[in-house]
């Protein structure tokens, strides 16, 4: 079952077979959690989302007619949980004076070898700079370079047009440009 | 035309080359403008170089009993895959650029007093009450107080369908421990059709909310009820406000904001009116197998799950819901979800 194609394991889980769906969800939860953690900057609640967005997937499976791929279907979910929990964080009133405002860490690789140093150090440079980017320019940023998805994919999953798919990953890259090479100047 | 004005349809341009989502045409004007641009070469290199950390940054990973917990989730929900509804994707991201501006509305369709049937509560209308039916009031936060709004009563015109009210006997829900996440909503919620007239736009104030009280009030004096409403809302300081949106001008709106205790005396205040009758419905957290394509038997079973109320009561909710529009419809499911959700 582990081998089967997408199709083929929706037909399983609209058949009654729910361990389909169980390995639906081990193919993409790592690469939809990573995605939500990106948006969200928030391991907790990128998992909440991912959780609740395998969920409503399972929920609608029968309405998803194969016109795109599983994945982009169910990241668009998945996005669409995301964004209404920023919208509520954004209305979220912090009685004790607390900046609730996510700020993800670096995720902990352990002891690394000298040789990587350098690498770690640039990394946690664009952390800091993803950490600065608006939640539209980090999804688009995500979705094309980290989960190498085209424009049309993109488009579906973002629900714009694809200039305007282009047009944001102009400005997208160049704020990162410009935020990295702040950081780098220690502004 | 400056070089100034065509960077930025040319870099847009260099973008989609370095995506590979150009044609062979476009592809070709791209080659030559860098080319002929060493500017333009070294910001592809740049992009390249980024775009290339990212990928290289290390991945977020769930556990490996990721998978068996949604699954077991779904259990818990008792979703039946073959027999829920298809529907299109759902369509919960509103317009992001709004998000700042973004304050969903719910606006309480309210059935008129022209039509009202005749019931054993005599003249019932579901009306005022549908203002009532505000949703929504209750959040359990006596800390939290916020200014008072304007209060202004205005005669209500409006005239709308009426709907078979749920039979009498209150069943007040108990309060449930609070869950930790500050919410404060501004919620609104503009009705359409010729069925259903909005009548309330609600603030919520939601502190640690596990507690989402819907009240469902009947008179029989339709033409009074909001009145009646808004006298024993202001007899209990509880601010509100009426809607002065001339762009609908049956609308009705009634702002409320207010602490659970106050609410309780209100209730109180308004079961003891001759004539009036309480309900008091709360939403736990909601299945988040409810959607906005959710019917609103769905969404009403999963919301009173843990209530005790009469099958007419939740039919009398059920047909409410079903004279919203569409719109309506999803943006009270949305808005529900908000609070409702943990």
């Amino acid at each position: 079952m582990a081998n089967q194609s997408d199709q083929e394991l929706i037909r399983q889980t609209l058949d009654g077979t729910k361990e389909a769906f169980g390995h639906l969800i081990r193919k993409y939860q790592d690469r939809l959690y990573n995605g939500m953690v990106q948006i969200l900057r928030n391991e907790q609640e990128a998992e909440d989302v991912v959780q609740d967005a395998f969920v409503l997937a399972f929920t609608k499976l029968s309405s998803f007619k194969g016109n795109s791929a599983f994945f982009t279907w169910l990241y668009r979910i998945a996005y669409n949980v995301a964004i209404t929990r920023l919208r509520r964080r954004r209305h979220t009133v912090s009685l004790d004076g607390k900046d609730d405002t996510a700020r993800l860490d670096f995720p902990d690789q352990g002891p690394a070898p000298d040789n990587r140093i350098q690498q770690q150090e640039q990394a946690v440079q664009l952390n800091q700079a993803m950490n600065r980017l608006s939640h539209e320019h980090r999804s688009i940023l995500v979705l094309r370079e980290m989960d190498d998805l085209d424009y049309d994919a993109i488009s579906e999953i973002l629900d714009l047009p694809i200039g305007t798919v282009r047009s944001r990953l102009h400005r997208a890259r160049s704020h990162l440009r410009d935020h990295l090479e702040a950081i780098m100047n220690n502004k | 035309m400056s070089d100034a004005l065509n960077n930025e349809p040319r870099e847009q341009l260099l973008i989609a080359y370095l995506d590979g989502e150009l044609d062979a045409a476009d592809r070709a004007k791209a080659e030559s403008l860098l080319a002929s641009n060493p500017e333009y070469v070294q910001l592809v290199d740049q992009w390249k170089e980024n775009g290339g950390l990212l990928r290289s940054m290390p991945r977020y990973q769930l556990d490996s009993g990721f998978a068996t917990r949604v699954l077991n989730a779904i259990d818990a929900k008792a979703i039946d895959v073959k027999t829920t509804g298809s529907a299109s994707l759902p369509a919960l991201n509103a317009n992001v650029s709004d998000a700042d501006n973004f304050a969903p509305s719910l606006t309480l369709a309210h059935a008129s007093a022209a039509n009202q049937p005749q019931s054993k509560i005599a003249g019932l209308a579901l009306i005022g009450a549908l203002a009532a039916m505000l949703l929504l009031t209750l959040f359990v936060f006596p800390s939290f107080v916020e200014p008072p709004a304007t209060a202004s009563v205005e005669p209500s015109e409006n005239k709308t369908e009426s709907v078979t009210p749920p039979e009498p006997g209150a069943n007040l829900a108990t309060a449930r421990p609070p869950v930790p996440n500050a919410l404060l909503l501004n919620s609104r919620v503009e009705g359409s059709g010729n069925e259903s007239k909005p009548i309330g736009e609600l603030k919520f104030l939601s502190q640690n909310s596990g507690i989402n009280e819907l009240l469902w009030i009947e008179s029989e004096s339709p033409d009074n009820a909001i009145e009646l409403v808004a006298t024993v809302f202001a007899k209990h300081s509880i601010p509100f406000q009426r809607s002065t949106d001339k762009e609908s001008k049956d609308f009705e709106a009634i702002h409320i904001v207010s602490t659970v205790q106050k609410m309780q005396k209100a209730i109180k205040d308004l079961s003891s009116d001759e004539g009036t009758s309480v309900r008091k419905f709360v939403m736990p957290v909601l299945s988040s197998a409810v959607t906005a394509d959710s019917t609103s038997a769905q969404l009403m079973d999963s919301a009173l799950v843990t209530q005790e109320l009469a099958g007419p009561e939740i039919e009398a909710v059920n047909k409410h819901f079903n004279l919203l529009g569409e719109n309506d419809k999803e943006t009270i499911v949305q808005y529900l979800l908000m609070i409702g959700k943990k």
